[in-house]
């Protein structure tokens, strides 16, 4: 039963989404399709706690029992207290909310996320070598677009921007769509297995 | 000062505390801030739900317009706590099980229009009327068909136009990855640019 009745469920519900798609319901069946979808929408939005509480769980343990940096885990339980009580006294689009998101926030999410720019520069430069007939290619491919994408490529060597647009739209493009049909078809083959109940890593019991 | 300037003075001070990083490895000031990023990041997540979310959803869709069924959505999705609870943690997987039934029935039923899209446009006209366009579409067609030949893993490639092909497909995938990697470098250098514009010209104006 434990084991089981999630498996079940899993069934039910992709035998009732497809059914909504393919049998010929008419109006009736776009409601209800609709109607399901929103179903699924409220039971992520009554789940968000999760997240947050796993977390919390996780640095309060830290702090409890004084483990290694616990006062970082002290300040972001703080943090994550002050902050709500004061994004719901203020509400989220408030002056107080908009300043510490934007400025704080924001910025450093951004700051973090481009710092990774200096990483991707330090990565090429070591890997960039020409190593082989691959590699080669993937160096010049990225040399041509990145200076195709700054001025001083057409002044360098002229028309760079244009064949740098040419790879995108036509190499480039060609090569992502094989991908994304590999992908597709994995990812049926992959919703085949979990519908059948052969895929069931995620209820603990292994496949 | 301006709430503006204040703003500009304590981005400035989150860009170089989440900077120090390149400086000094994971030092204290980077990963308090990178705390505060995610204590900050959960607390909005928590209220911006509440508040735009779950409130409307309550008070208009199902109070307002009767829409009750929806109280099913939100039963199956407090069941998910229950693997906090020890010893009654299966209870949690009944919601599990209808989040991954409905994505694999979902992909299987509503990502065949966009996936057959892509494949009937693959077979474009390799005569096209001029010699750029044509040549275009040959070397489009050939991309394709070679990058799947390539993840035909499944498949002996060791002879004949499966291992040319796959070989092809190869070097057309490193073109292709080299030219997202340029694209990648490219939008992160603009997001530095766009930093140090905060730095220099807002913040210190040292820059016009």
């Amino acid at each position: 039963m434990k084991r089981r009745l999630p498996l079940i469920v899993v069934l039910v519900t992709a035998i009732v989404c497809m059914a909504l798609k393919f049998l010929n319901l008419g109006e009736r069946g776009t409601t209800l399709a609709t109607d399901l979808d929103t179903i699924v929408q409220t039971s992520y939005l009554f789940a968000f706690l999760f997240g947050p509480i796993h977390l919390i769980r996780l640095h309060y343990s830290n702090v409890q029992k004084r483990r290694v940096n616990w006062a970082y885990s002290a300040f972001l339980v703080g943090v994550c207290a002050v902050c709500t009580v004061v994004f719901f006294i203020n509400r989220i689009e408030g002056p107080v909310s908009t300043f510490i998101i934007d400025s704080i926030t924001n910025a450093t999410d951004s700051a973090i996320y481009a710092m990774l720019g200096f990483y991707v520069c330090s990565a090429a430069y070591r890997s960039f070598k020409l190593k082989n007939v691959e590699a080669t290619i993937l160096l010049i491919a990225a040399v041509i677009l990145m200076l195709g994408q700054a001025p001083i490529g057409d002044a360098i060597i002229p028309n760079t921007s244009k064949f740098a647009q040419w790879i995108l739209d036509v190499p480039n493009s060609a090569g992502m769509r094989g991908i994304r049909i590999g992908a597709s078809i994995g990812a049926f083959a992959a919703s085949i297995r979990v519908i059948l109940g052969l895929e069931r890593s995620w209820t603990g019991s292994g496949s | 000062m301006s709430v503006e300037q204040w703003s500009f003075i304590f981005k400035t001070l989150s860009i170089l505390a989440a900077w120090s990083y390149l400086v000094k490895g994971d030092n204290p000031v980077y990963t308090a801030v990178e705390h505060f990023l995610v204590g900050s990041a959960t607390a909005y997540g928590i209220v911006y739900t509440i508040q735009n979310q779950i409130v409307p959803r309550i008070v208009q869709d199902i109070i307002g317009r009767g829409k009750w069924g929806y109280i099913f959505g939100a039963i199956l999705g407090l069941l998910i706590y229950f693997s906090f609870v020890k010893g009654q943690e299966w209870i949690a997987r009944i919601t599990m099980g209808f989040w991954i039934g409905y994505g694999a029935g979902y992909s299987l039923a509503y990502s065949p229009p966009v996936f057959l899209t892509q494949v009937t446009d693959s077979f474009i006209n390799l005569r096209a009327g001029d010699f750029a366009k044509s040549f275009n579409n040959i070397l489009y067609f050939l991309v394709v068909v070679s990058t799947l030949m390539y993840f035909a893993f499944t498949l002996k490639k060791d002879k004949g136009v499966l291992y040319y092909g796959s070989r092809f497909g190869r070097y057309a995938l490193m073109v292709a990855f080299g030219s997202a990697y340029g694209s990648i470098t490219m939008a992160y250098l603009s997001l530095i640019i766009g930093q140090l514009t905060i730095i220099f010209r807002d913040t210190l104006h040292l820059i016009k």
